[in-house]
């Protein structure tokens, strides 16, 4: 029997052993490859994706069509949740030695990605003389949807095949009852609505508890400003732009002309029942306000998007969405996951993409494969014009979550009447600051 | 002589007794192995790992030591004495409210004119057993400022309507500004979304120490209640003298429980925070508890060095208030 005992406690230290192993020297990584070579034999590649239902089931046939094409990989796509949930599995198969081949998600945690060295920069092949781009695609590709990392050394460690914009959505028939035949180009306009119009019950703008960076990113863009600098080191959305947009926002809840929302979504189903004179939306939300407007009953017959309005000559338009890495495994199955993502961004099957998802596509060529779609959603087809006026918010660094919800933060403080726009940026600056800081 | 007699008289037995005792030794340590290795690597070994994981720093598979920087970080920082005291401040609105009303209605249902215990029970109890994240949403329906039934029942009695779990201002300050008195920040007391939230809370706890009260009643000997009525006692002296006293083991199992309880709400405040389209801890962090503050640095900010660090820190106030609360409660409690 001690013989048995001896076994059993052995046992036991080595399961203990077993399980503590893996967690504190996790299983390393394959090593990087600069040039990946031919891969002749079958291969299989994981797919992990944040896109659910139609979205999925279009992913899913685009995998069956790549697989025509490409009879040695086969794509295996599978949905993980959202953005958010697919991040922390991710970080956990990081973790646990076994990350997916290709997934997508924001910029800003690829950047986590990259500083796990868990994701390979793209450069090498994006110009590999076989399976890169050429000339011509370069070309083709807006620049907006090749994400280069400034804190990694400005290398690319991932490509977006879809993109959505920051737009202002108005009631056409509230415009004209205050005097106006087209959407307000700049914010005195904004404001001459708001005070023709606004009251509590019918506020110009609902911002939601958690605040709207993107949207304030569009204000300070559309002034002419920025939130970050090139480099991403210092903040910028404490100056003049960005105290300008504050001041607006401060003055439209002075004035009663703004509320802050109760409900998720509260902005985009008042405004669906005439109760809400703007909204605030990316594009990928367009059809969801198709939707509540459709369920609303008719309330709202006339409505239609405009850029932010601006300062600027011509709108300037924040671009902004999730991007697809590439994560260090085999050779063989990061060229592979380069070919998908290749195909992915190719014209034909970019277009397939933007007719189920609604997004925008990553080559200026796809508008050509378009044109039916344009004919059917002619508030797509005119943002996609608005495409040449882009530009991106500062997503690709680790640190704008957190830089997101500094100035989420200050919104709302200003929303609620908790701080000056003066301080909450103030206050916001020195949170970014931190954050910018920890990302480095 | 007398020791070889002694011997002689039981060498059967202690050589029996030696070897089912160390067989018995030796096949318990067996059926319980299964159990130790389960705890080793479900409980023991996460919560090593947990203590490796906050003197570290970095992505989670590129470590870098950092000893107890992230503790003092923690210590020395505004943001988690912020969340301590607004963890402090949501255990102070809801344990002593959860438990006062579920003494007073197990109280109240344990009277003998009390007919359908059994229901009134399992109506109190169903808010426990319901899944947190339906009732918290539909709670945050309830309290929607704009359409929501509380705001309906408070215009109902002429009361103004309330923003509820969109309202950063604290309590204090909300009543100071209804009579026209400005007060200082640091007086306004708990935000009025903490109060809601808290609110909630209230309701859903409840239920389970209706249940556990109802229970330790039924355990006092009705002996006593008659003796002390031939006396001349009735109503409060029976509460205060005979119910109280008696029921002490059981308060002090329900508050040990419910500050455990309340110091690591997370789930429903989570979701009441999406719900009402509030950032984590929002409105402006005011419903940020230590375990929010967590789970925000953890997911929000991928600092999960620092997060663990808070983590354990929290499982040490934990561990001090439970040691508080047998040391100076359990000494009270009579058996």
């Amino acid at each position: 029997m001690k013989k048995y005992f001896v076994l059993a406690l052995a046992l036991t230290f080595a399961l203990i052993v077993v399980a503590c192993a893996p967690a504190p020297t996790p299983t390393p990584l394959p090593k990087p490859t600069a040039a990946p070579t031919a891969a002749p034999k079958p291969v299989e590649i994981q797919f992990w994706t944040s896109q659910s239902q139609t979205q999925d089931t279009a992913l899913k046939a685009l995998a069956a069509k790549f697989k025509e094409q490409n009879p040695n990989i086969t794509v295996v796509v599978t949905y993980q949740g959202s953005y958010s949930d697919a991040f922390k599995k991710i970080t956990a198969a990081i973790a646990a030695g076994s990350p997916p081949d290709i997934a997508i998600g924001y910029p800003n945690t690829i950047a986590n990605y990259v500083k796990s060295e868990a994701v390979i920069a793209l450069d090498d092949l994006m110009k590999d003389s076989q399976i890169g781009f050429n000339d011509a695609d370069m070309k083709d590709i807006f620049p907006s949807f090749i994400d280069k990392y400034p804190l990694f050394g400005n290398k690319v460690y991932s490509l977006a095949f879809m993109r959505s914009m920051q737009v202002m959505i108005y009631n056409g028939d509230m415009l004209k009852q205050a005097g106006f035949a087209k959407p307000p180009e700049t914010y005195e306009d904004f404001m001459k609505v708001c005070t023709a119009l606004a009251k509590p019950e019918l506020p110009c703008y609902e911002l939601a508890g958690s605040g709207d960076a993107s949207g304030f990113a569009s204000m300070v863009f559309s002034r002419g400003g920025d939130l970050l600098s090139e480099d991403f080191k210092a903040v910028l959305f404490d100056q003049k732009a960005g105290l300008d947009s504050m001041n607006f926002l401060g003055e439209l809840f002075a004035k009663k002309y703004a509320i802050m929302q109760a409900k998720a979504y509260q902005d985009q189903t008042d405004f669906a029942i005439g109760k809400c004179i703007f909204g605030f939306s990316s594009t990928a939300g367009l059809p969801y306000y198709a939707t509540a407007i459709k369920d609303g009953g008719g309330k709202v017959t006339n409505w239609g998007i405009a850029p932010y309005p601006r300062t600027t000559k011509d709108p300037v338009l924040n671009v902004y969405g999730p991007s697809t890495a590439i994560f260090k495994t085999t050779p063989e199955k990061q060229r592979a996951a380069f070919l998908w993502l290749k195909f992915l961004m190719s014209k034909d099957a970019n277009a397939d993409w933007v007719k189920a998802a609604g997004y925008f596509p990553a080559r200026q060529s796809t508008k050509d494969a378009l044109a039916d779609y344009f004919k059917t959603n002619p508030l797509y087809a005119q943002a996609y014009e608005w495409l040449k006026y882009g530009r991106s918010e500062p997503q690709f660094t680790a640190a704008w979550e957190p830089i997101r919800n500094a100035i989420g933060d200050a919104m709302v403080a200003v929303g609620n009447g908790k701080a000056t726009p003066e301080q909450a940026l103030k206050d916001a600056a020195k949170k970014a600051n931190d954050a910018i800081k920890a990302a480095q | 002589m007398t020791t070889q007699t002694a011997e002689s008289a039981i060498p059967h037995t202690r050589w029996f007794s030696s070897r089912t005792r160390r067989r018995i030794q030796w096949s318990a340590y067996l059926y319980i192995l299964p159990a130790y290795i389960i705890i080793a690597m479900f409980h023991i070994i996460p919560v090593f790992y947990a203590i490796y994981i906050g003197m570290n720093k970095g992505p989670i598979n590129k470590f870098v030591w950092v000893g107890f920087d992230h503790y003092l970080r923690a210590l020395t920082g505004g943001e988690f004495w912020g969340s301590l005291v607004t963890t402090f401040a949501y255990t102070l609105l809801t344990m002593p409210f959860t438990i006062a009303l579920g003494l007073f209605f197990a109280y109240l249902l344990y009277q003998p004119f009390v007919k359908a215990r059994g229901m009134f029970r399992a109506i109190f109890f169903l808010p426990y057993v319901v899944s947190t994240v339906g009732s918290s949403i539909v709670w945050a329906w309830i309290l929607d400022p704009r359409s929501g039934l509380a705001n309906a029942a408070l215009k109902s009695v002429g009361f103004p309507p309330l923003r509820w779990l969109i309202e950063p201002s604290g309590v204090f300050e909300l009543m100071a500004k209804n009579i026209g008195v400005t007060i200082p920040e640091w007086a306004g007391g708990p935000s009025m979304a903490l109060v809601a939230i808290s609110i909630f809370s209230i309701w859903q706890a409840m239920g389970y120490d209706i249940v556990i009260f109802l229970a330790g009643l039924t355990n006092i000997p009705g002996e006593l209640y008659e003796a002390a009525r031939i006396d001349g006692a009735s109503g409060w002296t029976l509460f205060r003298h005979i119910t109280i006293p008696l029921l002490a083991p059981t308060t002090f199992f329900v508050v040990v429980i419910s500050v455990i309880g309340s110091l690591q709400s997370f789930n429903h405040i989570f979701t009441m925070n999406r719900a009402s389209a509030q950032s984590l801890g929002g409105p402006l962090g005011s419903t940020s508890t230590l375990t929010v503050y967590m789970f925000d640095q953890l997911y929000t900010n991928s600092n999960y060095g620092y997060a663990t660090a808070v983590a354990i820190l929290l499982s040490l106030i934990i561990l001090a208030f439970t040691l508080f609360n047998f040391k100076f409660l359990g000494k009270r409690v009579q058996y």
